[in-house]
Parts: C-alpha cells; sequence; structure tokens
C-alpha cells in the first residue's frame, strides 16, 4: 500500500514536472515560429530603381535600370538605386536593412541617397556573397568616387559611376586587392539619427542575450515567489516607534567642494562587421556598409 | 494550583470564548463576562498539586515533571514544565495552572485570541488554495492533522535608541558638451543625531517555538492588549516564559539598533552616495512586559510529513513553509520568462532594432 502511494506521488509529480516543461518550449517554439511572421513581405518586382526624391528623368531611370539587371544578371545577383528624400527619422543604415528585409534580398548591393533636408547623405551596402565583394573598404573607395558627383547634383552621372564601379568589384577577388580603405571616421556624425539609433543595434537586442536576460528574470521572480510563499516579516522601525517622543535633535548637510572630470565622447563607428556602416538588419541580414555626407 | 471555570447554569466546564471576549459554555450557551465572573464558579485546589521534582517552588527546573488532577474527571494531567494552560485529555475541560502563573511568572498583560478555531481552520483552507506555486494535493488542505491555540510567552520591550552618523555624501550629474562628457561630483558631510524610542517590541521567549516563524507573524494590534486575568487562558494551551527578560535583551537590541540604523538612512536622502565615516548607535532598556499572546498552530499532514504553521491568533496572518510543487515552479519560470523575452523583443522592435 505503501509502494503504491509512492508511485502515486511519483507519477503525480513527473506528471506536473513535464506539463511545466512541455508549456515553456511551446511557449518558446510557437514564439519562434510567428517570428517570422512578423517581418513585411513586399512582392518580388523586378523594379531595380527607386527615384522617391524624383532626382532622375525618365530615360535616366530606364537607363540605369537596365544597366542594373544587366550586372545583376551577370554575376546572378540583385543591385538596388534608392532615393527619398524623408527618410521616416530612420538613418540610412537602418532606411536600407529595412527596405532589405523587404525585399528578402539575398546576394544585393544597394545604393542610398537621402536628400532630407539637413540630413543628405549616401550610404552602400553589401549583402549575401555581396558582402565580401563589395566590403566596407571596397565601399569606401566607390564612396571616393560617387559623393563628389553628388555634392555638384549630378545625380545620374554618380549612378553610372557606382554601377561601373561595382561591376568591377564583382568580378575581382577581393584577396586580390593591393590596399584597403578605411571606413570615414566621421561616418556617425554624417546622419543625425545614427547615434539615437545605435543602441538598438547594442548587444543587448541580441535574441540569445535577452533569451539570457529573460530567464534570470523568471528565475528571480520564481526565487522571489518561493522565499516569500512561507510569509514575510512585515515589521519595520516605525511599527514600533513611538512619533510622541522621538526625534531628530541634530542634523546638518555641509557641502565641501565639487569635482569635475571629463572624457572624450567615443566616435560610435558600429564597426561590429570591420566597417563604418556593417551590421545587421532587424530581420537578421548580416552586411557590409559605409556612408558618407554631401 | 488547577483552575477550571464552572458554568453557573449547568456546571459544564466553560472556556473563553474569542468572538465575544467572554467566557462561554458550550453546553447551554452561557457567556459570563471576565471580570464580573462569580468567584463560586471558580473551581481550585491546592491539595492537588504533586511536584515530582527537588523543587517545591516556583521556579521550575529543566526536565521537572508535574503531576496535576482535574477537578471534572480526577485523571491525572502530566505536563511539561512550561505548561500553564491545558486541556484534560479524558474529558476535554480546559485546565489553567495558576501557580505557574504567580509572583515573577506572573504575565503582565494579554492579548486574548479574536479567531475562534473555526474561522482559523477557514483561513487557513483558503491561505492554501491561493499558493502559487504550492501542489494541487496541498492546495485542498484536507489534511489538517490539529489546529492548536497556543498563548505563547512575549517580552514586549520599551526601548530607548539613541544615534549618531557623521557620513561623506555625493551628488552626481552628468551632461554633455560638444565633444566630452562631464560628470560633476559635489561632496558633502552630513552629520545626524537622532533620539527615539520604541514601544512594545516583541520577542519571543518560548524555547520551543521557532523564532523566525514569530517574528513573522507581527504585527500585533496593540490596542487590545489587556491587562492579564487567568480566564482569558481557559480552553487554551498556554505557555510559560523559558527566557527572562534580561536573556532576551540582546535581540530586543539587536532589532532596534537595526531600526535606529534604517531610520537614520531615511533623513539622509537626495545623495547619490553615502559613506558613513562614523556610526555610533546606544539601545537602553526602558521598560519590559511578561505578555502573553494568541498563535493557532496548525499541524498539516502532507504526504507522509508534517507542516508546521503558525497562525496570529489576533490578525489572521499566517506564516510556515509550505511543499513547493515543481511541476509548478517549472510552469511560472517558463511563463516569466517567455512573457519577458516578448517584451524586450518588443522594446527592441519599438527602439528601432529587430524583432
Amino acid at each position: 500500500m505503501n509502494t503504491l502511494n509512492l508511485m502515486k506521488n511519483y507519477l503525480y509529480r513527473a506528471k506536473a514536472l513535464t506539463s511545466g516543461i512541455l508549456l515553456t518550449f511551446v511557449l518558446v517554439f510557437s514564439f519562434l515560429m510567428i517570428k517570422p511572421i512578423l517581418y513585411v513581405h513586399a512582392d518580388s518586382t523586378s523594379q531595380k530603381v527607386y527615384d522617391n526624391a524624383g532626382l532622375l528623368t525618365s530615360e535616366e531611370l530606364m537607363s540605369l535600370e537596365s544597366a542594373a539587371l544587366e550586372i545583376g544578371e551577370k554575376y546572378n545577383t540583385d543591385i538596388y538605386i534608392l532615393t527619398d528624400e524623408d527618410s521616416d527619422g530612420k538613418s540610412r543604415k537602418v532606411y536600407m536593412e529595412d527596405f532589405a528585409d523587404e525585399k528578402e534580398v539575398t546576394d544585393s548591393t544597394i545604393i542610398f541617397v537621402n536628400m532630407e533636408s539637413g540630413n543628405r547623405g549616401v550610404e552602400i551596402q553589401g549583402y549575401g556573397t555581396n558582402k565580401s565583394l563589395i566590403n566596407s573598404s571596397r565601399i569606401e573607395y566607390i564612396l571616393d568616387d560617387v559623393t563628389p558627383y553628388l555634392s555638384d547634383e549630378e545625380y545620374y552621372q554618380a549612378f553610372v559611376t557606382f554601377l561601373e564601379e561595382v561591376d568591377y568589384y564583382l568580378g575581382i577577388d577581393p584577396s586580390k586587392d593591393t590596399a584597403t580603405h578605411a571606413p570615414d571616421n566621421n561616418y556617425a556624425s554624417s546622419d543625425k539619427y545614427y547615434e539615437e539609433e545605435n543602441g538598438a543595434n547594442s548587444i543587448l537586442s541580441e535574441f540569445w542575450v535577452q533569451l539570457i536576460i529573460a530567464l534570470v528574470i523568471g528565475g528571480i521572480a520564481v526565487g522571489i515567489m518561493a522565499f516569500n510563499s512561507g510569509g514575510r516579516v512585515t515589521v519595520n522601525e516605525r511599527t514600533y516607534l513611538d512619533a510622541n517622543h522621538s526625534r531628530v535633535i541634530a542634523q546638518r548637510d555641509d557641502y565641501i567642494r565639487t569635482t569635475t572630470t571629463k572624457t572624450r565622447r567615443p566616435q560610435n563607428n558600429n564597426n561590429r562587421s570591420g566597417g563604418g556602416g556593417s551590421g545587421v538588419s532587424s530581420g537578421g541580414r548580416s552586411h557590409s556598409g559605409g556612408g558618407r555626407s554631401f | 494550583m488547577v483552575i477550571q471555570y464552572k458554568c453557573p447554569n449547568c456546571g459544564s466546564d466553560m472556556a473563553f470564548d474569542s468572538n465575544s471576549g467572554m467566557l462561554a459554555c458550550d453546553s447551554c450557551g452561557r457567556k459570563d463576562n471576565i471580570e464580573t465572573f462569580p468567584k463560586e464558579n471558580i473551581k481550585s485546589n491546592n491539595e492537588d498539586t504533586h511536584f515530582h521534582g527537588t523543587n517545591n517552588s516556583h521556579t521550575f527546573q529543566e526536565g521537572e515533571v508535574t503531576e496535576y488532577h482535574c477537578k471534572n474527571c480526577g485523571a491525572v494531567i502530566l505536563t511539561e514544565p512550561e505548561t500553564t494552560a491545558t486541556t484534560c485529555s479524558f474529558c476535554g475541560a480546559g485546565v489553567v495552572l495558576s501557580d505557574r502563573l504567580s509572583g515573577e511568572l506572573a504575565p503582565v498583560k494579554v492579548i486574548p485570541f479574536t479567531i475562534s478555531k473555526e474561522q482559523a481552520q477557514n483561513a487557513f483552507k483558503s491561505w492554501c488554495k491561493k499558493g502559487l506555486l504550492t501542489p494541487k494535493g496541498f492546495m485542498n488542505a484536507d489534511r489538517i492533522k490539529s489546529i492548536t491555540g497556543i498563548y505563547v510567552p512575549f517580552w514586549l520591550y520599551d526601548l530607548n535608541g539613541s544615534g549618531e552618523v557623521n557620513a561623506t555624501c555625493t551628488k552626481v550629474r552628468t551632461y554633455s558638451r560638444g565633444d566630452y562628457d562631464y560628470t560633476e561630483t559635489s561632496f558633502f558631510n552630513v552629520y545626524r543625531n537622532v533620539d527615539l524610542t520604541f514601544l512594545k517590541v516583541p520577542v519571543d521567549a518560548s524555547e520551543k517555538m521557532n523564532d523566525k516563524l514569530m517574528d513573522k507573524l507581527e504585527p500585533y494590534n496593540y490596542s487590545n492588549l489587556k491587562d492579564f486575568n487567568t480566564p482569558y487562558l481557559a480552553g487554551f494551551i498556554a505557555e510559560k516564559y523559558n527566557y527572562t527578560d534580561k536573556d532576551l535583551f540582546t535581540r530586543a537590541k539587536e532589532r532596534a539598533n537595526h531600526y535606529v540604523d534604517n531610520y537614520i538612512r531615511s533623513t539622509i536622502n537626495g545623495y547619490s552616495t553615502t559613506t558613513y565615516n562614523h556610526k555610533r548607535i546606544d539601545i537602553s532598556q526602558m521598560e519590559s512586559f511578561y505578555t502573553l499572546l494568541p498563535v493557532w498552530m496548525v499541524c498539516y499532514d502532507y504526504k507522509q510529513s508534517e507542516h508546521i504553521f503558525a497562525m496570529n491568533g489576533q490578525t489572521g496572518k499566517i506564516v510556515g513553509t509550505p511543499p513547493l510543487s515543481i511541476g509548478k515552479i517549472f510552469t511560472w519560470f517558463g511563463g516569466i520568462s517567455v512573457i519577458s523575452l516578448l517584451i524586450l523583443r518588443i522594446l527592441t522592435f519599438i527602439l528601432g532594432g529587430g524583432f
């Protein structure tokens, strides 16, 4: 009879434990399953040039479209040209990352010219195989040649130069490069939205880091619940204090001195993948990158 | 000396009724005021007491067993030396052992039970149901082995606490200008001198009772504190103290020390950091009262093991360590972790990161 009771107890405990573990896994996996649904899926069109800022004529648009398609087919890649005059409060980097996620790009090179008042700039990013072929060093060389045209408002010529150089670099192994070009030190300050967004790209936004934090929170919460399950001390210094016969006899707060320390703010270049604008999009797409203001 | 309270109506034993605060007869329902209870109905007999020990005085020796006789059925009542009130194991009559409540052993104050046995049982059952981590079988609360009303001996201390503190405090301000971050730290010399009075700080004087459990039962409402009178003990179990007020002063002092320290800390505010350079706290005893406080002790039998719980017999606060369900722990852990993860992901998404 005693053995039977012990068996029942064991089975009950095992059942409760299994249900708890199952619930945890169901919740975690259901979360992981719905994760991809939360991304915006755009219809995959063959359009390569998105001139939202209206910098190009219709002839120039058609010319760039065909050139981008031609180079893309040649190297089995996608090349996109974007312009806009309102980036919705996003940095160039995040604007492009969102575009890449929306188009679900794989092997791609993207150039984005932001014409927003007070925040004009250009950014180039390489995704997939293009991350190494159009790496951050090569992007800096391309920007050296493209930015002067943009400053002179020769937008068509800037994009033609971009396509020519991408065509050149996609055909050459990066290991054959004789020199590398370091990213521009003023990369971050060239974009007024970059600083405030950069915090979101910190280590705290990594899924696994957040999972660990969540597990720690869960552990602490359950620990507190278990600790308080048997009741707790609810008295403090005020419970037994006789306010009528208690007082502060003397109190003094004397100012002594003030010291000031000055530290230089580090340049926030987000060099996670070895380039000024390199990083990972919200959809998990890793890319090379670089940018300039003009 | 054995004292029993007999009903003037029917002659049955009377016991203290926690609901009315009067002596009540279970047989005929009569209720009598404790202060005006007729003396002729208080049965006591000096000759019924036999001391089996080396000492016949009121200071009881450890391990001494004392034999009393029940006035109702004549049965022998064997008690531990600390017991001052009990019930007859044979007829269930409430018995007060008054010789253990006289002289130095006489309590000064008592807080009577305000929660009846039925109320205590119901309150305990509903408390069991509220357990977030307790097993289902425990939550049914159908295995209460015993529920006993005990008057636990406490010393209530009136204490004076004086504290003097000298500290260095800082106020930190950070701001940015151009390419630089500036940290401005202002230093202050802070002095506090306090004189505090703490009234009726309770310290459990029974060896049997778990001190941590008794501390958690606080606070008691002292507006119900009465001058001690033996009828309050009728129908309940009561203990006499094992430790004198001098023995327990160290514990009371520790508590008061902590209270004074916390009070001083509460007066130093608005600073980023506080570092004590010098701290002096003195605690002195003004007065102490031997007091009996009401506790319902619940013995709960769950999965072949006994769990002891205590309930404040005045406020109904329940303390004790319940069994924990591993399944529920994992369920809560999983649930909280997943919700936390979702919140963190949503925050990242809002702040411009990815989901």
